[in-house]
């Protein structure tokens, strides 16, 4: 009896709720010091409320050995790294967003006074609590229920630019490595100037005949020095004589323009023989 | 009478007529005072804008000699046009447009329709616009536009 | 009387031409909007164990219909960072359910199998959207209740982050 009491007692609880996601817009946030102050939408899908907290870091993306972009995050920048994140202040910092409701978070600057010209950076990280994750495998007559409760954290950068800002590129040591199925680019990304440069890398393998018949183009964001990987499909490429061309410019379609800083485009090339 | 004086004297008349007819000319217009703007809206959720939002919804200054009956006529896109001739669904409901003299309360219309408004003791009225825009999940990330005409079109 | 005619003519033609520029009057406004770009994870599908016997354990596999998937938007062929902080273990009261061998790879195509690639459960993974600004990340686990285990709703947190290169 004590059995059944459980089986009915579990098939009377509601079913676990799935999981949504906060809706997170702009994907990269733009202050300028003359107004100090910058927002984020967050958009709640779901049928019910989601907590949310805001923090913000300081961080910026590394290559490793292999050319994998990483951010590395650094808990306590020094007085000479660029960081905005302890003076940028983000209300709310905590919230519940009602179901398919919009809530703007505002971001507002306060960098020391004495503070030079130049750009500084943060990270925002969003963290939502969204609901259960039905790990469904309910043993009813033994009366085990399973759950994970979903936490999803979304990280952006944010820009605070104070007085001129500028940023160019050099690209250097473009080399491409054959492995079975791929072409592996490798490039050097050296940045100038006081702002990170955000832009767009795009690579064009042409045969003999110049004739385009693989492309990349990957949205770039540099900070220091990288040596990032692209990766281009070897798939149906016959044995021959290749030109891979290697542009990267100031350009980015999710990127309002406005807030792309000019520079001239950079290109180089590399000869590639697939044998 | 002689011919020439009938002449002079008609004539006299229609330039009278003509003269009473240039201030419906000087004072009848349409002036665009703000655009609709929905803003900054995020892929897959679509925004509305009231035609009572002070900020956002669309206005124009519409004028004319007090007593005139005037058809108002909304020409509305159906896309708003963004980066690459991306187009983003733009829609209006019922009461999505309103005519107000200043002492007067808004008439509601729909914006597809033909609208009648009599300027009743006063010589300008305000027309507001609002609407909705439907971003796809997959929208083109950008500045979206595109031109909405109102026509005013006099009838006594 | 051929001047008065004339006369008149002109000058209903003069009226007409007034009375049709009072007729029509139009001004024009721009409808405008901004499409900020987004980026957002949520679930696909549940980590489905099915029937989970006390003393067995359970796996989902990657590759099966059942296994968990997170769908997320954002930017065209962007990267992101991909990092998951797992249980080992989901908590009833003072009772604990293994929860282990978590597997998962990630792909810009709804496939688990042909072109995922492995994510590193226990650090970060790079990945990226497909053009059409999609991610999807497949995550698979085995569950080892004990042959006693003790009757109760079990449950932990599960962290994902998706960080914006």
């Amino acid at each position: 009896m004590r059995a059944l009491g459980l089986f009915l007692w579990l098939t009377l609880v509601p079913g676990w709720l799935a999981a949504q996601g906060i809706l997170v817009a702009p994907h990269s946030i733009f202050i300028d010091h003359r107004t100090r102050g910058g927002f984020v939408e967050l958009y709640n899908p779901e049928a019910r409320p989601v907590e949310v907290e805001l923090l913000t870091l300081y961080g910026y993306p590394v290559t490793t050995a292999q050319g994998q972009l990483e951010l590395r995050v650094i808990e306590t920048p020094g007085k000479d790294d660029p960081s905005a994140s302890g003076w940028i202040q983000v209300l709310p910092r905590r919230v519940l967003i009602p179901p398919l409701t919009k809530q703007t978070i505002r971001l507002l600057g306060r960098p020391p006074a004495q503070t030079p010209d130049g750009e500084y950076w943060a990270r925002l990280e969003i963290r939502a609590k969204e609901g259960q994750i039905p790990v469904t495998g309910i043993d009813t007559t033994q009366g085990i229920q399973m759950r994970l409760n979903l936490e999803v954290r979304t990280i952006i950068p944010v820009y605070y630019r104070k007085g001129p800002v500028s940023s160019g590129l050099e690209l250097s040591d473009v080399r491409a490595t054959l492995e079975p199925d791929s072409i592996g680019v490798r490039l050097r990304l050296r940045r100038s100037g006081n702002a990170a440069y955000i832009g767009t890398v795009r690579g064009s393998l042409r045969d003999r005949n110049n004739r385009e018949v693989q492309s990349f183009s990957t949205p770039i964001a540099v900070y220091y020095d990288i040596d990032p990987r692209f990766s281009l499909s070897r798939e149906g490429l016959p044995p021959g004589e290749y030109t891979l061309q290697v542009e990267v410019a100031p350009e980015r379609a999710d990127i309002p323009p406005e807030q792309l800083l000019r520079s001239p485009p950079v290109r180089a090339s590399v000869s590639i023989v697939v044998q | 009478m002689s011919c020439g004086a009938v002449h002079r004297a008609l004539a006299g008349l229609l330039l009278l007529t003509l003269g009473a007819g240039r201030p419906v000319v000087a004072q009848a217009g349409v002036t665009a005072n703000r655009d609709l703007q929905f803003g900054a809206v995020t892929r897959g959720i679509p925004a509305t804008v009231a035609p009572a939002d002070p900020i956002k919804s669309g206005q124009w200054t519409i004028t004319a000699p007090a007593g005139t009956k005037v058809q108002l006529r909304i020409t509305e896109p159906n896309n708003l046009i963004g980066p690459g001739s991306a187009t983003m669904l733009y829609t209006f409901g019922s009461n999505d447009a309103f005519v107000q003299a200043p002492a007067g309360s808004p008439g509601f219309f729909n914006p597809s329709t033909h609208h009648n408004f009599t300027f009743s003791g006063t010589t300008t009225a305000i027309v507001r616009l609002g609407g909705r825009v439907s971003p796809g999940a997959a929208q083109a990330s950008g500045p979206y536009a595109n031109t909405v005409i109102l026509e005013m079109r006099i009838l006594n | 009387m051929r001047t008065w005619i004339k006369v008149s003519a002109v000058s209903v033609a003069f009226l007409s031409l007034a009375a049709s520029t009072a007729q029509a009057q139009s001004g024009n406004i721009q409808a405008t909007a901004n499409v900020l770009a987004s980026i957002s994870v949520a679930q696909g599908r549940a980590l489905d164990f099915g029937n989970v016997t006390p003393g067995v354990n359970k796996t989902v596999a990657l590759t099966d219909a059942t296994s968990g998937r997170f769908d997320a938007t954002g930017a065209a062929a962007a990267g992101v960072q991909i990092t998951f902080t797992l249980p080992t273990d989901l908590a009833s009261g003072g009772d604990n359910l293994p929860i282990a061998g978590w597997t998962g790879c990630w792909n810009t195509a709804n496939d688990a199998s042909a072109g995922c690639a492995a994510a590193n459960m226990g650090g970060s993974t790079n990945g990226s959207f497909s053009a059409g600004g999609l991610l999807y990340v497949f995550v698979g686990a085995t569950v080892s209740p004990g042959a006693a285990q003790a009757a109760g709703a079990y449950s932990a947190n599960v962290t994902m982050t998706l960080s914006y290169l």
